[in-house]
């Protein structure tokens, strides 16, 4: 498997406090690598320096065999880097349609006319075409979730970084949000995972990384990972010898 | 796509595009046919909302849709009237070139500040725009090429009738109206929309916005400064604390503020309230900012989206038209495309 993202000795510190120690791991093509860790551990950081959002102090970040650290955002995101957001961030007063649609044509960079198919295309593979003419302000939860998953994908990222996109959902609703991941899965798409719902890591995921307190602690398959005495003590403060 | 789902985006479609070109064709015609079958005050009243409007949509753009509320759009309307002033006062030549020369004034001065008040955030940049445009009026107090503090007469007024001078008005304000529908209704209207939105967000997903915002306020700073021209072309004086005075820009935010920013509608409506408001409170001078004050206030407490975003909210009504919306049939095609 081909290497999409390497990630070597990423750092940051936020007023002497740091919130991110010397991060190091890859993604390979098509690959889906979850990442889990208690609150506080730098997930959401990471994710926010991979999007060009935060500047990190000191490490590389290769997509695609480019050093893409100083590329700004919009740079970022014409290159391949598609995310969601922890909180939904949807345009509020236009349409599920209008939501997509914009993605589409400032995300790929095409004229209005070619973005309509592919936004289209892409209501459809989030199950909100029955919703296209909605305010996105309206929508409930899973519904915005879904517009937020539709909305990354509009660029045609070929990594999709997702901030716990299952978070607060039903299992019923959870279920339906794998599904769409599995699907973006297997159109080739290497994803970041940030969730908080283990099993679904477990069910979704290739590898899952461990991280707290700004640390990689351990990358493994979610089966490995979840046979570490690591997690224990991550999540309930427990030693080995306990 | 499932029946359900075709039912529920039928109704929609048929019914707003009635309502829009009726109500659309009835306001060209009235404001046509205005000076034929209206009395002077209410050619004069049209005349004031129509450029209230102008002045409005372009405060509108800036603040409703780039995220830049600006204190300091006085500056173009006092860069607009100058340029009339000193066309027709000063070089003798066709009041008209006053107009072309305002926008070109305007664009290179907002292209000058850019630099410098583009690196301000939020509040920084509001009071950043105040400043430059308290300095500007500074400036042409004690600049004897524009006459001082003494101003100029603009006697190519008084020998306009009113009839012209309303004319002029709707010219300008269909220019501010269709330059706003133009842009919303093209590739950089999608993103300035979604910038309205959430910025932060919109940048993710690709806006660029500092050229969105340099765009827009170089496009505000222009329609603004020809609506300049228009107002002084109105009020026949001009002098620095009056061009340049902040009650320019306070008319602006009321305008917005009532009728509902970040809307097309938003400062028709606004404009019409403000100045019937400020006809009705003639005789009130010293209350009448004070009162429109207090409403303004209200408005935001009762309806922060203003009017137009209560009816926005309850209709979806879309009176020019900007809105994308997704027919049946597109769906179709996909499908179909699917299906092969």
């Amino acid at each position: 498997m081909n290497t999409i993202l390497s990630v070597k000795d990423l750092g940051i510190a936020f007023g002497g406090n740091k919130v991110l120690d010397s991060i190091n791991f890859t993604v390979g093509e098509g690959e889906v690598l979850g990442i889990m860790g208690p609150n506080g551990a730098g997930k959401t950081v990471l994710l926010n320096i991979i999007s060009g959002i935060l500047k990190a102090d000191h490490g590389e970040i290769i997509f695609q065999g480019e050093n893409i650290l100083k590329e700004k955002i919009t740079e970022r995101t014409a290159k391949g880097i598609g995310r969601t957001f922890q909180v939904p961030r949807a345009f509020e007063h236009m349409s599920v349609y209008e939501n997509i649609l914009a993605s589409v044509v400032y995300g790929q960079r095409v004229s209005e006319k070619e973005a309509r198919k592919k936004a289209l295309e892409i209501l459809e593979l989030v199950k909100l075409d029955d919703r296209a003419n909605e305010p996105a302000g309206k929508l409930r939860l899973i519904n915005r979730k879904r517009l937020e998953i539709g909305a990354a994908l509009a660029s045609d990222p070929k990594l999709l970084l997702l901030d716990e996109v299952a978070g607060g959902l039903t299992s019923a609703e959870v279920a339906e949000i794998l599904d769409i991941v599995k699907t973006i899965k297997a159109k080739g798409v290497s994803i970041i995972w940030i969730e908080h719902i283990i099993k679904t890591l477990m069910e979704g995921t290739d590898r899952i990384m461990l991280m707290a307190g700004g640390k990689d602690l351990i990358t493994d398959t979610p089966q490995e990972v979840m046979k570490s005495s690591i997690v224990n003590e991550v999540y309930m403060g427990a030693d080995e010898d306990d | 796509m499932s029946n359900k789902t075709m039912q529920k985006m039928q109704p929609k479609k048929e019914a707003m595009p009635k309502v829009r070109w009726i109500s659309l064709v009835v306001a060209v015609v009235v404001l046509v046919s205005l000076p034929f079958w209206g009395g002077d005050y209410i050619v004069n009243i049209f005349t004031l909302i129509l450029m209230y409007m102008a002045i409005g949509e372009m405060w509108n753009l800036l603040a409703g849709y780039a995220g830049l509320v600006s204190l300091g759009a006085q500056a173009f309307i006092g860069l607009g009237g100058y340029s009339l002033a000193m066309i027709s006062q000063v070089f003798k030549l066709p009041f008209l070139l006053g107009f072309l020369l305002a926008a070109v004034v305007s664009v290179v001065f907002a292209l000058i500040i850019s630099f410098p008040i583009f690196n301000m955030k939020d509040v920084y940049f509001t009071i950043g725009t105040w400043l430059v445009a308290e300095a500007l009026c500074v400036f042409f107090q004690t600049w004897g090429f524009v006459n001082y503090n003494v101003g100029y007469n603009i006697t190519v007024a008084r020998r306009l009738s009113s009839t012209s001078v309303y004319f002029i008005a709707f010219g300008v304000g269909l220019i501010a109206l269709l330059a706003v529908v133009f842009i919303l209704r093209s590739k950089f209207g999608l993103g300035l929309m979604a910038m309205r939105d959430n910025e932060a967000a919109s940048e993710i997903r690709g806006v660029k916005l500092y050229k969105s915002k340099l765009i827009c306020f170089l496009i505000s700073s222009a329609i603004t400064g020809v609506a300049g021209a228009a107002l002084y072309l109105n009020l026949a004086y001009i002098k620095p604390t009056v061009g340049f005075g902040i009650d320019w820009t306070v008319s602006m935010v009321f305008i917005t503020v009532i009728g509902g920013m970040g809307t097309i509608e938003g400062p028709i409506i606004g404009s019409i309230i403000f100045v019937i408001l400020r006809q009705l409170l003639y005789n009130f001078s010293g209350f009448s900012m004070l009162i429109l004050g207090v409403i303004a206030v209200v408005m935001i407490l009762v309806a922060p989206k203003g009017i137009m975003g209560l009816i926005n909210n309850k209709t979806g009504f879309d009176l020019f038209g900007v809105k994308r919306k997704v027919k049946i049939s597109d769906f179709a095609g996909i499908d179909a495309a699917s299906a092969e």
